[in-house]
Formats: C-alpha cells, structure tokens, sequence
C-alpha cells in the first residue's frame, strides 16, 4: 500500500461527500413519509372513510417523486466504492459487501416490488392487500437503511472480522458482531428517526401552506394533526438515540467527540456547549481560548458522554500528544506501532515470498502485537488524527439546536391543532413552513458530523482516507465531479419543480362516508 | 458476546412505529370531536351543545 496523489484524494473525497449529500437530500423523507402514508392509509382501512384515501393517495404521489430522484443518487454512490475507492473495496470488500449485498437483495426489492403494488394498485388488489403494501414499502424501505447504516457503524467501529497477512485484506469472523455492533444499531435508530422527524416537518409546512393560503383547509387540518403526533412521539425518541450516538462515540471515537465539543484541554465533569462561536485562530499546542463566545451547561458533556457527572472527558491535547496519568497514549506512540506494524507485515511478505517459515513466524508475531495500530502507520504527523473542528462542532450544533426546536414545534402545533386554533395562528403556520429547510438542514448537519468527524479514517483506526482511494487521474474524479454537480442539481430541481406543481395543484377531496 | 442491548435497541423499533400510531389515532379521536363541535356550532350556533350533550360532556 502507498500514499496516493493528495489531489487525487480531495476530488474522491469530494465526490463521494456531493454524492451523499445529494442522496441524503432524498432519503430520510422516504423513510419518514413511507409510514406516514402507512398510518393513513390504515386510518382510510379501519375508518372506511373515502376522505382518507384520497389524503393517502396526495402524499404517496409526493413520496414517489422523491423515491424515483433519491433511487438514482443511491445507485451512484454504490459505484463509487469501485470506481473511486477500489483500495477500500479490496481491504475490507468481505465484510462491507455482505450488508450492501442483503440491502440490495432482501430490503431493496422487497421496496421496490411492493412500491409498484402501493402506487399503481389501488383498484386492482383488496384494501387489506394494498395496505400489506404500503406498510411493506415502509418497511422495506426502513431495512435497506439498515443494512446500509451496518456497513457504515461497522465503519465507525470496526469489529467480526480479522486482517489476513497473506491477502493484505479484512476478512468477516462474526457477521452478527457487525449486525448487533453499537455503532450500527444506534446509527440506525437515530438517522431513521431523524428521517421521520423530516417527513412529519414535511407534511406540516406543505399542510401549513394551504392553510395560509386558505385553502384545503380539512385536509391540511387533518394531515397537520397526523404528522404533529408522529413528529413528537418520534423526535422525543431521536433525542434517546441521539444520546446513545454520543455515548458510542464517547467510547470509539473520543477524537471526533472532542472536535463535535471544540474541547482541547480534557477534564472531569465536562461542560457541555449548547451555543458557542470557535475561535478560528486556535491551535492545539497554543493556550488561546477555543472560544469567542460560548453558552455552557455544566457538566453536560460527561453526562452525555458516560452518563456520570465526574466523568473524565480527554480533549484533543490529551487524544493527540497522550497523558500518562489518565493512561492515554499519544498518536505518536500509536504512529510507532503502527509503523512497526507495516514493517512486521512487509517482512512477512518478503519472508513468505523466499519460503523462509522461521523468518515468517516471527514477522507474524511482531505483526500481531501491533496489528490494532496498523493504519496509524500510515499517517504522517500526530496532529493528522484530528479532523476539521469547526466543520464539525459547527455540523453538531446545528443538528442539536434544530433538532430541539422540532420538539417545541410539534408540541406547539399539535397543541394548537387539538385546540382548534392552529388556522388562526399565522405565526405558527409560518413556523411550520420555515422549519421544513431547517429539517434538511439539521439532515445533512448530523451526516457531516458523522463523517467531516472520524476524518482522517476510511475504517476507524484502520485505513486512513489517503490509502482508500482507486490508483486513478484525479482529472477524470474532477471531471465527474462537475457531472453529477451538474446532473444531481438537474435532479431537485425536476424533484423541486414537479413536487411544486402537484402540491399547487393540491390533494382531490372526497366527502366523508 | 453478549448482544442483549442490542437486540433491545432494534426492537424498539416497531415499538415506535406501534406508539407513534397509537398515538395518531388517540389525537384523531380527539380531532374528530373538535370537528363534530366546529360543525354543530356552525349550525346551531350555542344551542349545539343541547343538540348533542354527550359532546360537551366529551369536551370538558
């Protein structure tokens, strides 16, 4: 393995995050309005009320719009992983590719089958079967999430799989490691909960369009009083799981919590930032304050982080040049291990290469005591290890702050739903229309922090970015680069467009039964 | 390896899902009462209330 052109590494890196922002414009909205739809429909089954399944058809049309531009960006980054990023696919192929292969093959087609019954089946298949459907879509739709936040936890966390020496590649040892490993199942609680919470903030600012606009006002009503519920029964539990992210990453990556906390100096009973300015002229080896202005809750950030006040937070002086007393070791030492690694497993190959079995043992052995250190052998300096701080503090408290103000909404819309005098309160309809980019916003916020977080590695403590990449031009990354900016901005704005025109159009009202 | 949490973690899941639409339907009943109300006062203006006691019973 060797380092690749730098530029090379930016355009990948690069394409791959427009590629996922892109698609996570899309997906959480799926994911959410799937079972939004669900439960109207069932209402329409159990009710037997016309009215509701005419409100269910409106929003499954929107959901299908969506569905069909977020299917083109998600197959894109699929390919990506071979075209730009063979090295990561030949390192860690075995075990990556199992879950991407069930998502495709079970979650995916199940969706995608089902989605056909869903949308065009109304007339042909019986009100129960076409409600198995709906409620399969969602389903479907929810576990090709899974399998997909699998592989990426499993990245954040890499566990069930072992390095094989002589393939120079990862290998799977315990498939449900990887499917039961903290990481995966609270990445994939939170983001799906995250989507739900995007989908009902959907339907409330479209639904508090019309009621601006004084018209479909029964629907609007309706579709508010349905998304407000969801949304508060779920952003309440996206905030548990929310706190169970940060605990994992407290525990797996206490480099990226650091930067999502703009903590340098490591303490017992941590404050937590809910509003702070960084201050852009800090360094790690300086004593600058890291911030201009900051609101703290005492203590917030070692409960967050291990449910205990007095809890010992490391900051990014301690992560990067070690502490002794709290038994912390630093980069560099993690760098020397590391680099004994890479030579333990080079002397292995040589060894193997001249069929000499003692000088191959003994290189194993000296690989295997330093095998966990492997991909810091890689990096070139200790401060390599701390991602982009204010892209990633700035990222979190995005999501946090926004994410707590779709709790007061919901409540407050819900509360003037069920008192009859949401329509009369413009300020709240303006509020339920204005959250609804805040809602994308706070989407792509938790992503960056996720991933801008556990810079520099591909593989948590593995492989760093800068060796994952295909041995390829960076002109032909570059070139594709601007070709899907171009096309998947070509993409929302026909999602856009489309979607604009069906909701002016509006939903086809029937009287009650 | 002990995968408990885990497990419970996932089943929360569908709980959510069940709680979230339990949830729907218990305001819906709500709502619709809201509705039945907003229509008899449309109607009746004050005297709905004698039109359908069992209403303003509900409403209290």
């Amino acid at each position: 393995m060797e380092h690749l052109d730098p530029s090379l590494v930016d355009w990948s890196r690069a394409q791959f995050a427009l590629t996922a922002l892109y698609h996570w414009i899309f997906v959480p909205l799926t994911l959410g309005l799937t079972f939004i739809v669900a439960i109207m429909e069932s209402i329409y089954v159990k009710t037997g009320d016309e009215w509701w399944k005419n409100t269910t058809k409106f929003w499954m049309g929107l959901l299908a719009i969506n569905f069909a531009i977020g299917l083109a960006t998600g197959i894109i980054m699929e390919f990506e992983f071979g075209t730009n990023w063979s090295n990561y696919s030949w390192i860690v192929g075995d075990i990556f590719g199992a879950p991407l292969a069930i998502e495709g093959l079970m979650a995916f087609f199940m969706e995608s089958t089902f989605f056909a019954i869903m949308f065009f089946g109304w007339e042909k298949v019986s009100k129960r079967a076409h409600l198995l459907s709906t409620w399969l879509v969602a389903v479907g739709s929810n576990l090709s999430a899974l399998w997909i936040l699998v592989a990426n936890g499993w990245m954040q966390h890499p566990v069930g799989m072992h390095f094989n020496p002589d393939t120079a590649r990862n290998e799977m040892t315990d498939f449900w490691a990887i499917l039961f490993n903290p990481n995966a199942y609270s990445k994939f609680l939170h983001t799906i909960s995250g989507g739900y919470v995007l989908a009902a903030l959907f339907v409330i600012a479209i639904s508090s369009w019309y009621l601006l606009k004084k018209r479909n006002i029964q629907f609007a009503r309706r579709s508010i009083m349905v998304a407000a519920s969801f949304g508060l029964i779920v952003s309440l539990f996206n905030v548990t799981t929310g706190d169970d992210s940060a605990r994992q990453v407290a525990q797996h990556q206490p480099v990226k919590l650091a930067a999502m906390e703009g903590l340098y100096d490591g303490k017992p009973g941590a404050e937590i930032v809910a509003f702070g300015i960084l201050n852009p002229n800090k360094k790690i080896n300086d004593t600058q304050d890291p911030f201009l202005f900051k609101l703290a809750i005492p203590y917030g950030l070692s409960v967050l982080s291990y449910h205990k006040l007095d809890a010992y937070v490391p900051g990014l002086k301690q992560l990067v040049y070690g502490d002794k007393e709290k038994q912390i070791m630093s980069a560099q030492g993690k760098m020397d291990r590391g680099t004994k690694a890479v030579t333990a497993l080079t002397n292995y190959k040589k060894a193997k290469a001249s069929k000499d079995k003692l000088a191959q043992a003994a290189a194993l052995k000296a690989f295997d005591a330093d095998s966990a250190y492997l991909g810091y052998g890689y990096l070139k300096a200790p401060e390599e290890v701390i991602p982009p701080v204010a892209t990633t503090f700035y990222a979190f408290h995005t999501m946090v702050i926004f994410g707590s103000w779709f709790i007061l909404l919901f409540m407050i819309i819900l509360y003037l739903t069920m008192t009859n005098e949401l329509h009369t309160k413009r300020w709240a309809l303006w509020a339920g229309v204005l959250s609804l980019p805040m809602g994308y916003a706070a989407q792509e916020a938790g992503w960056i922090t996720a991933e801008v977080g556990r810079q520099p590695w591909a593989i948590q403590d593995m492989l760093p970015v800068g060796m994952a990449t295909s041995n390829i031009s960076s002109g032909s990354v570059m070139i594709t680069f601007w070709m899907f900016a171009v096309l998947f901005t070509a993409l929302l704005i026909a999602e856009v467009s489309i979607m604009t025109t069906q909701i002016k159009i509006g939903p086809k009202e029937a009287k009650h039964v | 390896m002990d995968y408990t949490e885990a497990i419970l973690w996932y089943a929360a899941w569908p709980i959510l899902i069940y709680v979230a639409y339990r949830f729907v339907l218990l305001n819906l009943h709500h709502h619709a009462k809201m509705e039945r109300l907003e229509m008899l006062e449309e109607r009746f203006g004050d005297q709905c209330y004698d039109t359908d006691p069992l209403l303003k019973e509900d409403l209290k």
